[in-house]
């Protein structure tokens, strides 16, 4: 396809408001009016766009629908693209770019204070929300990203009202983090003091560390599947990662676990199945056990089994201690009643 | 893209850095040349994936627009090298690779119209209708669901998202969507809830607000 010149008789519609049509159009005869219903108001406002300018770039390059209804104003001529052709020509033409980029950050800007006006009110305080991250740090034990926000608190906010716990924290964090350190000193004396092994270990150490970066990415990637609702990709992507023999037990599980919820997903409750039991005699001591079983509750009760999703219930309830995942289970079986 | 260009706005961050923090104050953002991170947020004391990044990409953008905090944290899930893109080197930079501009285009497209669309959820007085067009938005913004779509759908969202998303304290939101829930109108899953119809959203919204115009309210 290619640029293709459209004509429109006074009075047409080139698109309606909430088509998915994805040209970006320039005028190059006559008039177009553009008329929509602002976010915040009731109201129909418009305006006039004149030969020269473009119309309907927004949607097309947001991927989203008209938000505005284009009518021909008089006998229109105008030049049609997709935002591919918009690009092959104008994809070098900085100045003009800039522009529009200017046109949408002053509108981004005005939208976004509209939203902030009136959401305001419920936000976490910045110092509040950079502590709890730092406790989350801390408890989930990744100290070195617990000292980051401990440290950009002190910094940012030196009289916040967590200051002294803040303070204690970071001290607790020298601690445990040079003792990782001091860790990895000897090893890696002993290792020189081992002579011939070094590079062996080194080498090793290194492909290990390129293996988990690789399977984390492959999780990650797989999740990002899932995320945008590509669920066979997901899937075969989770399938892969498992069935990997290089792939490290953490992963393992995360992926069968992932495999089993994507099953669900798609219905096919009896591959779901097979995959949560798997999960739960493979994995049995993994702190996402009771998380599949509850998956496989879930699981039963989508395909009608209501006595099997009952029993695993009161497992879940039994299990302790309480967490999340029990609140969940008491609803689950809240909902069976 | 030339070396120099990197020697002289380039950072290189360690895999399990953080590059900024949620709540961080920061005026700057990065476009990624090599490795990948993840966009995560706190949720309920967890913390929720919101998105991956990798070579290309360009995070942290929303710093041009507003002085506000960071509003999710940003970690390099491998060693990492980044662009950094701030006040005075932003033109000259975007001016040198007008790709750069186009992919800042087409994030502030997506922006304008998802806050637009929270504006219109945020006017709606009854809480109610402010949940329910929330789904309506995240499927809009998400899947691109049509109105027609008769399926269920399903959302990676919690309660806490929802009520953030709507503008509702948590309590309220929960017992609504606990409403909803015994309407048969959601199920919860691990870490979703889905909407059994969301084309009974899109309609009682569009009945419930026609009403209101008569009566000159919103």
């Amino acid at each position: 396809m290619s640029p293709q010149l459209k004509k429109f008789g006074k009075n047409s519609i080139i698109y309606f408001t909430g088509d998915n049509d994805s040209n970006i159009y320039i005028l190059k005869e006559g008039q177009v009016i553009i008329s929509y219903i602002p976010s915040d108001k009731l109201e129909e406002e418009a305006y006039v766009v004149k030969p020269g300018e473009f119309f309907g770039l927004k949607s097309a390059m947001g991927k989203y629908p008209r938000e505005e209804t284009a009518m021909a104003a008089t006998e229109v001529v105008a030049v049609a693209m997709n935002e591919n052709e918009f690009l092959a020509v104008n994809g070098k033409n900085e100045q003009l770019l800039l522009k529009i980029l200017k046109a949408l950050s002053k509108e981004l800007r005005e939208t976004v204070r509209k939203v902030n006006q009136l959401t305001g009110q419920n936000e976490v305080l910045p110092d509040v929300g950079l502590f709890n991250y730092g406790m989350y740090y801390f408890k989930t034990k990744q100290y070195k990203k617990s000292k980051y926000c401990f440290q950009k608190l002190l910094e940012l906010y030196p009289d916040c009202s967590n200051k002294d716990e803040a303070l204690a924290q970071l001290k607790a964090l020298e601690n445990l983090i040079s003792d990782d350190f001091s860790a990895d000193e000897t090893h890696q004396t002993l290792d020189s003091a081992l002579g011939k092994t070094e590079n062996f270990v080194e080498k090793v150490e290194a492909e290990k560390e390129q293996q988990s970066s690789e399977e984390e990415k492959m999780y990650y990637e797989a999740v990002n599947a899932v995320m945008a609702s590509k669920l066979e990709e997901g899937l075969k992507l989770f399938k892969q990662i498992f069935d990997d023999s290089n792939t490290s037990e953490e992963y393992k599980s995360k992926s069968l676990l992932e495999m089993g919820k994507i099953l669900k997903r798609m219905k096919n409750f009896d591959a779901a199945e097979k995959v949560f039991k798997k999960f739960i005699t493979d994995f049995s001591s993994s702190e996402l056990a009771k998380e599949a079983i509850y998956e496989l509750a879930e699981n039963y009760k989508l395909k009608g089994d209501l006595e099997n999703c009952k029993k695993l219930i009161a497992k879940i309830i039994s299990l302790q201690p309480a967490d999340e995942i029990t609140t969940k289970a008491k609803r689950l079986l809240g909902s069976l009643q | 893209m030339g070396l120099d260009l990197f020697s002289k706005f380039g950072k290189t961050y360690q895999k399990g850095e953080i590059i900024f923090a949620e709540y961080e104050p920061g005026d700057t953002f990065y476009l990624i040349q090599e490795g990948r991170v993840k966009v995560t947020k706190l949720v309920e004391g967890k913390e929720k994936i919101l998105d991956v990044f990798g070579p290309g990409d360009i995070f942290g953008e929303m710093a041009i627009i507003e002085r506000k905090p960071r509003s999710a944290t940003v970690e390099a899930i491998t060693d990492l090298k980044v662009l950094e893109f701030n006040k005075d080197n932003f033109t000259l930079l975007l001016t040198a690779n007008p790709a750069w501009i186009e992919k800042l285009i087409r994030s502030f497209a997506k922006r304008i119209y998802e806050a637009k669309r929270r504006v219109k959820i945020l006017l709606l007085k009854d809480p109610e209708l402010r949940i329910m067009d929330t789904f309506c938005m995240l499927a809009e913004c998400r899947n691109n669901v049509s109105k027609n779509y008769l399926d269920p759908v399903t959302f990676k969202e919690t309660i806490e998202s929802i009520a953030n998303w709507a503008g509702l304290d948590l309590d309220q939101t929960r017992r609504i969507l606990k409403d909803f829930e015994r309407m048969n109108r959601i199920t919860f899953g691990s870490g979703e809830i889905t909407v059994k119809n969301i084309n009974e959203f899109y309609r009682v919204i569009e009945s419930k607000i026609k009403v209101m115009q008569k009566m000159g309210e919103l």
